[in-house]
């Protein structure tokens, strides 16, 4: 039987909230460093759909990732004008927390191993 | 008096400006998540996490009960709260409702599901949301969106309000 890691009490850390400014239009997507540096990272995506008001979309991106207002805005452009969004990337259980909370939100969240 | 929330003094919410089509309006979102949901709509609300078949199925076994559970936690304090509206002493021709402040996440929660369970359940697309107010017809389906975006109104107060902009 597969290993069950969805959604450990563990609190994943938080993406760097107070980490450097970005430049406008650029999207920074955070990768974390973790003991399981051998294991493929997985990125969290965040797809658009055309009810979620954009205010709160952008809402919820500070509130989980605690990004800054700028760079939680920036994500919610690229879900928008996109049609997704890479919103975090990092190892596979803190990856399932952020799906997890970001379903809590109801907003369409999903988990992909990144490409090599 | 036009709808409005508004902190306290004393740190609670004052969802006031209720007037009769407002309180209807509110009053239909718990009863329309208490309702069992087709589908679509339970496909939208409940997306797979993961294109791996294992994942899915952890998810759908260990995550799914507890995301309804929350959602229906929240909805029934929306609705607990909602069934709390009393006249306004200021205004008597509309209702007002004061709630704790930390109740705002699950009115949030609420005005945001219920929006979102209409526009799965009739396929709401960008181009629908797009659409002005006086190109709607009096459909079933119309009438829903513009409920969506009533609601929208709603929940921008709760947005303002979660991130502090409100007095």
């Amino acid at each position: 039987m597969a290993k069950r890691t969805l959604f450990s009490s563990r609190t994943p850390p938080r993406a760097d909230a107070a980490g450097p400014a970005t430049a406008p239009g650029v999207i920074e997507t955070v990768t974390e460093q973790t003991k399981t540096d051998l294991a493929p990272p997985w990125h969290v995506i965040v797809r658009n759909d055309p009810i979620n008001l954009m205010s709160y979309v952008t809402m919820v991106f500070q509130k989980v990732f605690g990004y800054p207002r700028q760079k939680a805005k920036a994500h919610m452009m690229e879900v928008h004008t996109r049609g997704q969004s890479i919103v975090w990337t990092g190892g596979r259980e803190p990856a399932e927390h952020y799906v997890h909370v970001l379903q809590q939100y109801h907003l369409m969240a999903i988990m992909e191993k990144a490409q090599p | 008096m036009s709808l409005h929330l508004q902190r306290l003094a004393d740190g609670n919410l004052c969802l006031a400006g209720v007037d009769e089509s407002w309180r209807h309006i509110l009053s239909s979102v718990p009863v329309l998540l208490a309702e069992p949901q087709p589908p679509a709509v339970r496909e939208r609300l409940l997306p797979k996490p993961s294109s791996q078949e294992n994942i899915n199925r952890d998810w759908r076994e260990l995550v799914v009960p507890g995301l309804e559970a929350l959602w229906r936690t929240n909805y029934e304090l929306m609705a607990a709260d909602l069934g709390r509206l009393e006249k306004d002493p200021a205004h008597g021709e509309s209702w007002r409702v004061v709630f704790p402040a930390n109740h705002a996440a699950a009115w949030l929660s609420a005005l945001n599901q219920a929006r979102l369970v209409m526009g799965s359940r009739w396929n709401v697309t960008e181009a629908d949301m797009n659409r002005p107010a006086r190109h709607l017809k009096p459909t079933e389906r119309d009438h829903d969106i513009f409920l969506i975006h009533l609601l929208a109104y709603v929940e921008q107060m709760f947005i303002d309000a979660e991130e502090g902009n409100i007095q």
